[in-house]
């Protein structure tokens, strides 16, 4: 739950940033962009009009310094003929020059005297109002210089009233006559209009133009502006030290680029609208804000699944770990898809089942343990020796032994107490051979006839400890396997000592009896036997509890002559060293 | 069981948040550039008349300025008011925002533009008004004060027992009306003078012939006061025909080339001229202001100025007697 969270926060913020800094530099750049575009854009502009004017000033040059034109306006000595020549020569160069390019309107001269020539032949409007404007006005105070007029209304010919830009200039008669003339030149007003319009700076972006008076050469709103419905920055365009100006209307921004020639004394300007450049903004931020839900669903989404493969595996795990420590040890069912928890898994499995292994295998010795030491108890309770004694002592009280019964008795009770009184697994060896004496001394009672026994230890090792009901079994099986089927009086030697023959000292006690002996087969199998004596202990259990206790070098081993006796030898470590 | 829950709630929370938050976005920008959308229906359309195609002009750059998707729909001719109200009904079926009407009649376009109103849609009166005041505001040349200018110029040239006379246009037309009497008040006490009112019907030989019959009937007729373009322009030519310049002064209305070349020549002495292309662009201004809710003046002006042959070249008549 917590990753889902945080990975959401995570992209979120991350998603934001990334929103916050595109927007910002979209913006940015957008605005630069455009400030560039329209930089060029308005120089552009200004070097066609430039080279247009240009190429006008050439032409007028040309025709002004005419000899023709000169003759034909001044000249006082002129028949009609010769007038009429001249009429025709400088129109068929106006005829050339206004053939060559369709935005000259009209080409003239005029004289003082009232002699004219325009275009073709055309006629001059009579009614003009020239002098009332300021083209006309400008071109004689300039006397002589080529001056461009900015936009107006022609009315030189007659029946036309075009938009025009004029360049004019006067024509000196010379030192001799005191007259003057006026070339002039039209350009076609339209072209220029159609030009500035043409141009796209956004949807309410607009160029225009005013010349060095501050006069507006084109606008797309002249006349509102003329009416004083809108207004337009003239000064501040003149005035403006940089090419860049920005204006605060009506709760947008206007961002005006300008570009002044030399050549002309125009100010092209190209206006446009923050919010028709941030209308795309708008676009775009909407476009940006899309892309960003779509990208956080995503997210959301990546985060849902990623998260479920991730900590749901853990969970079961998790679970599964904790109902392990409380005894339940059920291997988890695996998914083949999640591969680091596959093999956590795997691990988690090997171990339970070692686990359940070892408890098992803990259980069955434990259980093996008991059953030995159930064993043990029996062995120490020996009932049938039990028996047989009680059965001695009342066949000597029905006889009238009265003293051997005694002793018997306090014999029996002695070799009880022995035994039964201790639970250690481990004895003196004094003890264990007391235990072993008494139990000979109760069989001597039993057996006088038979049976002799003969106890020589060595003291030294006396103190040293054995495991318990070892001896006596042994000493039992000599009786009842090796003295009891011989004919004679038998002896059950008891020996013992530190065994210095090798290097680690041991302990050896050997049970030595002058018996029946056993075959060669039978002392091969010998720890094999599963019988049990009268204790309830056989020799493979002596064996067993002997290597049990302390490792498989010590133990019992064998040594038997048929016909002659057995000599069995416990051999056990000094100091009690055990496995 | 409770932990998916929550962890679906969350996922849901936050889907939810991502496509409001897109929505919302996207509304807002939908409103802000929802354009308004509006019908312009013209006494007449463009290249019928220099008059007109200047008021289409002014429209059409107010459309540029405020962002409107403008439609221009108009008749061929000043008599044709039942189609101009054929083109009602077809304005009001595109559900504009605003239609800006220039009606040809007083009383007979009055009913079609009331359904203008019926159906929700804003009327801005251009140039003339209807007999009812149904509109939510006016725009156009004060008729009235128009009159009155031009009577007062008249009455400059008041000689002797010079006898004046109106051609007027449209005898049903608001236009007509209010000038006339604006030229009656401003004639002041050469009212009297006035001895012949002649309708030209908005056609240049229908004036031509009333003039022409007038003067000759009446060689004491001195003024000639021309209510619209045909009136002036047809009584002028007739005067010049006539070779009464010297002894008939006309004063007139709107200008055309041709009126500038009659003044040039002498003909025509003064003309009221009006201000088409700032009639066109403060129409669509108010009609924008009006759809916005935007306060404006009921009746708003749009101007008039008096040419005569001096002022013909100024920089401000020049854009303004000779558009392109």
């Amino acid at each position: 739950m917590h990753m889902t969270l945080l990975f959401t926060v995570l992209v979120l913020i991350a998603l934001i940033l990334f929103l916050i800094f595109s927007i910002t530099y979209t913006q940015k750049s957008i605005l630069t962009n455009s400030n560039e575009y329209t930089k060029q854009l308005v120089a552009h502009v200004n070097q066609d009009i430039d080279s247009y004017i240009s190429y006008m000033e050439n032409i007028s040059t040309v025709v002004m310094n005419d000899s023709d034109v000169y003759q034909y306006l001044f000249s006082k000595v002129l028949t009609a003929t010769e007038e009429r020549q001249l009429r025709i020569r400088i129109a068929e160069q106006f005829h050339t020059i206004l053939s060559s390019r369709t935005d000259i309107y009209n080409i003239g001269i005029l004289s003082d005297t009232g002699k004219y020539l325009i275009n073709d032949g055309r006629d001059i409007n009579v009614y003009s109002q020239k002098e009332n404007m300021k083209w006309y006005q400008e071109t004689m105070q300039q006397n002589g210089k080529l001056v461009l007029s900015s936009s107006h209304v022609q009315d030189i010919v007659s029946g036309q009233y075009k938009w025009v830009v004029t360049l004019s200039s006067t024509i000196s008669g010379g030192e001799q006559s005191k007259e003057n003339g006026l070339f002039f030149i039209d350009l076609n007003y339209y072209d220029i209009d159609e030009l500035c319009e043409s141009i796209s700076l956004g949807q309410r972006g607009y160029i225009y133009i005013i010349d060095s008076d501050g006069e507006i050469v084109y606008h797309p709103q002249q006349q509102l502006i003329i009416s004083g419905i809108k207004s337009e920055l003239i000064e501040e365009i003149l005035t403006a030290e940089s090419d860049t100006l920005s204006v605060d209307y009506q709760g947008d921004r206007k961002l005006y680029t300008m570009s002044r020639s030399e050549k002309t004394g125009w100010t092209v300007v190209g206006v446009s609208y923050m919010s028709d450049l941030m209308k795309n903004e708008g676009q775009i931020k909407r476009s940006y804000w899309g892309i960003t839900g779509i990208l956080i669903l995503f997210a959301i989404m990546l985060a849902f699944f990623s998260s479920r493969m991730i900590t749901q595996p853990i969970k079961r795990l998790q679970m599964t770990m904790e109902g392990a420590q409380s005894g339940n040890l059920v291997p988890i069912e695996m998914r083949a898809s999640e591969s680091e928890i596959v093999s956590l898994n795997h691990s988690f499995n090997r171990m339970t089942t070692q686990i359940n292994q070892l408890m098992k295998k803990n259980i069955e010795e434990q259980q093996e343990k008991r059953k030995s030491e159930m064993k043990a108890l029996q062995a120490q309770i020996k009932p049938h020796f039990l028996y047989n004694t009680l059965d001695s002592i009342i066949w000597m009280i029905e006889v009238g032994e009265n003293e051997k019964s005694v002793e018997m008795t306090a014999a029996l009770a002695r070799f009880f107490r022995q035994s039964i009184g201790n639970a250690d697994e481990i004895v003196s060896i004094a003890r264990e051979l007391e235990y072993t004496k008494t139990y000979l001394e109760i069989q001597k009672m039993r057996y006088q006839e038979k049976m002799d026994f003969v106890i020589d230890v060595d003291k030294e090792i006396l103190q040293e400890e054995i495991v318990k009901l070892v001896l006596q079994p042994l000493v039992e099986n000599a009786l009842y396997h090796g003295i009891k089927y011989k004919e004679q009086k038998g002896l059950i030697r008891l020996t013992g000592g530190y065994d210095r023959s090798t290097k680690q000292e041991g302990i050896e006690i050997r049970v030595a009896d002058n018996g029946a002996g056993m075959s060669a087969e039978t002392l091969a199998h010998i720890f094999e036997q599963k019988e049990k004596n009268e204790s309830g202990i056989g020799i493979s259990n002596i064996q067993d509890r002997l290597q049990l206790y302390y490792g498989n070098g010590y133990g019992l081993s064998y040594e038997s002559t048929e016909g002659e006796g057995t000599t069995v030898t416990i051999r056990i470590p000094k100091g009690g060293a055990h496995a | 069981m409770k932990k998916k829950w929550r962890r679906i709630v969350i996922i849901v929370l936050f889907v939810v948040a991502a496509v409001l938050a897109f929505i919302g976005i996207r509304r807002s920008a939908l409103h802000e550039t929802r354009q308004l959308k509006m019908v312009l229906i013209p006494k007449l359309g463009e290249g019928s008349n220099d008059f007109w195609t200047s008021v289409i002009e002014g429209a059409r750059m107010g459309a540029k300025e405020y962002d409107v998707d403008l439609t221009v729909m108009a008749p061929n001719s000043e008599v044709e008011y039942e189609y101009q109200n054929e083109l009602i009904e077809r304005a009001i079926a595109m559900k504009p925002d605003v239609i800006i009407l220039a009606p040809l009649h007083y009383e007979n376009n009055t009913a079609a533009a009331r359904k203008i109103k019926e159906n929700g849609i804003h009327l801005v009166l251009l140039d003339s008004y209807l007999n009812e005041e149904i509109q939510d505001c006016f725009v156009g040349t004060d008729s009235y004060q128009a009159g009155v200018e031009m009577g007062k110029w008249v009455s400059d040239y008041v000689e002797g027992d010079g006898e004046i006379a109106i051609i007027s246009h449209i005898k049903e037309s608001s236009t007509a009306i209010e000038r006339e009497r604006g030229v009656r008040a401003g004639l002041g006490k050469y009212e009297d003078r006035v001895t012949a009112v002649v309708y030209s019907n908005a056609d240049y030989e229908i004036a031509y012939e009333e003039t022409r019959k007038l003067l000759e009937d009446n060689p004491r007729i001195t003024l000639l006061a021309g209510l619209n373009l045909h009136s002036t322009i047809g009584s002028a030519r007739a005067v010049r025909d006539l070779g009464l310049e010297d002894r008939v002064t006309i004063i007139g209305f709107d200008n055309v080339t041709e009126a500038i070349q009659l003044m040039t020549e002498g003909v025509i002495e003064g003309l009221v001229v009006q201000k088409p292309l700032n009639m066109g662009f403060l129409g669509v201004e108010n009609a924008v202001k009006t759809a916005r809710g935007e306060s404006t003046e009921q009746v708003i002006n749009s101007g008039t100025a008096l040419i005569n042959i001096d002022n013909i070249y100024t920089i401000e008549n020049q854009k303004l007697l000779f558009p392109f």
